[in-house]
């Protein structure tokens, strides 16, 4: 009874959130491009949104909804052990990856087809190549790729709810601040690179982290330990968490 | 908080009383799975409690702390109570909201800091479980709310298969429906005993020096206050029978025998 009501009520504010998500995306990825092909019969206009970018956004936050203080505080509210907070978390997290990710490819495959001029981006063809693994022709490697990689994010997003509530308002800002950030400083470092260091530093990231080029089982397995690993992380620190005091 | 034992059984009003501070919300916090011991055990009818949900199932605990979301209704804190404990009494909370003047679809946010203390009793009082635990419930409650409140208490838990725990500052108010006491000092558990009990052995005694020495052992002593030439001194578990023609006794209120106990004083 308990896993069943915190299932649903985690079911349901990820659900939102996608929802909220969804209308953003059609409405300036899908409506306002279409306007723009109709008014200006201009079939060249193209809509430069990454897919998987985006359901990694949606993920990344539906999990940190799930288990930020909010959502914690209702369910030890209502007598829920720490063991089913947690199981149901990881729970929902695996079946909003799988939703997520059957959106995306349902949407890459819909909407980039030669009826329509809105073309969808996706990350896996601009660093694995169309032609790789995980090329649109292999529709269930890429899918299982998308899938580990929103997993894994989501279970990022369920770490961040369960530290944001340790951290005061000056750390809570700084820390956003370093995430927005972040990216767009390092992205203008990279470009300022010569051509050459830019393919190094790559290879030496995609090395890092275990995804290589040119595909193969190996960047699903790090995917899988990454998933498995946030999983335990998501565990260790629900499993012992006391209610804070206001 | 010390090594504390203490029993809870259905069909009582157990008054937690102890100073600002004592350890009251901490030790509630401890038996309701929101905080966890760093040693001893829990425990409802001998299992453990720490994590287990069947018997998480009947202890429902409201705190000063709102630990619902702010921008949730009423009603549907009562449909969220219902979905996680299996049952709520509707009729009860929404003849009890009519009582308060509560608009159930109000959110909580919107409520005063009064009525939110209503919003989460009565989704406390609707839910079926057999420990209700009550940390500080009327918080910001007027004079009114409060009566209608402690009416409600006692229609609520008239019927003995449920018990409530009841943390209060304000002893005055429910001495008259609370049947037994714990009181809780510098995280210790001081006294656990009945009202009945409390009040029958708790007394002001006045007198000279010299015979409250002579007829009153120390340990009984709680307070001690001069009184013009002589001595007012407050005991507890005192056999009236014992005390002589000489000195001269009065009867405690709990609020009384709660200062004395909990703000000691000797000669």
């Amino acid at each position: 009874m308990k896993f069943k009501a915190t299932t649903l009520y985690n079911f349901k504010q990820q659900g939102l959130t996608l929802i909220y998500f969804m209308v953003g995306v059609v409405l300036f990825t899908v409506a306002l491009p279409l306007l723009g092909i109709i008014f200006t019969s201009n079939a060249q206009i193209h809509s430069a949104t990454n897919l998987v970018v985006l359901f990694t956004i949606i993920n990344f936050i539906g999990g940190y909804i799930t288990l930020a203080q909010k959502n914690f505080n209702l369910f030890i509210q209502n007598g829920v052990g720490r063991h089913t907070i947690i199981n149901s978390v990881l729970s929902v997290n695996v079946v909003f990856a799988l939703i997520n990710a059957l959106l995306a490819q349902g949407i890459h495959g819909t909407f980039n087809t030669k009826y329509f001029q809105i073309r969808f981006m996706n990350f896996i063809d601009d660093f694995y190549g169309p032609n790789s693994s995980y090329g649109t022709h292999n529709i269930v490697w890429r899918f299982l790729f998308i899938l580990l990689v929103l997993f894994a994010i989501a279970n990022l997003g369920s770490i961040l709810g369960a530290f944001w509530s340790r951290f005061g308002r000056i750390p809570r800002i700084i820390l956003i601040l370093l995430v927005i950030f972040t990216p767009t400083i390092l992205m203008n470092v990279y470009r300022l690179l010569s051509a050459t260091t830019q393919a190094n530093v790559k290879i030496i990231i995609a090395q890092l982290i275990g995804i290589q080029a040119h595909s193969g089982i190996e960047p699903l397995m790090t995917l899988l330990v990454i998933g498995i690993l946030t999983g335990l992380m998501v565990y260790v620190l629900n499993f012992k968490r006391e209610l804070k005091r206001s | 908080m010390k090594s504390i034992n203490l029993t809870f059984e259905t069909g009582h009003i157990y008054g937690l009383l102890g100073r600002n501070g004592a350890g009251k919300s901490t030790l509630l916090n401890l038996i309701n799975n929101r905080m966890f011991v760093s040693d001893g055990t829990i425990a409802l009818d001998g299992h453990p409690i720490k994590n287990n949900e069947q018997a998480l199932n009947q202890l429902f605990m409201t705190s000063e702390d709102t630990l619902y979301p702010g921008d949730m209704r009423v009603k549907k804190m009562w449909r969220t109570t219902q979905d996680f404990y299996g049952t709520f009494d509707w009729s009860f909370a929404k003849r009890l909201a009519r009582n308060f003047n509560l608009d159930p679809n109000f959110k909580l946010k919107k409520l005063s800091t009064g009525n939110r203390s209503i919003a989460k009793l009565i989704t406390a009082l609707g839910a079926p479980t057999k420990f209700i635990f009550l940390d500080e419930p009327t918080l910001g409650m007027d004079a009114t709310n409060r009566d209608i409140f402690y009416q409600a208490l006692l229609e609520k838990f008239g019927s003995g298969d449920q018990s409530l725990i009841l943390s209060t500052h304000l002893i005055q108010e429910v001495e008259k429906m609370i049947d037994h006491i714990f009181v809780i000092d510098h995280g210790q558990l001081i006294e656990d005993q009945s009202v009945e009990a409390v009040q029958s052995h708790a007394f002001a005694i006045s007198g000279s020096e010299t015979l409250i020495k002579e007829h009153i052992a120390s340990s009984k002593i709680m307070s001690v206050e001069p009184f013009g030439k002589q001595y007012k001194v407050y005991v507890r578990n005192y056999n009236l029978a014992d005390l002589p023609d000489s000195l001269h006794a009065e009867s405690l209120d709990l609020q009384a025998y709660f200062v004395k106990l909990t703000n000691r004083g000797t000669f």
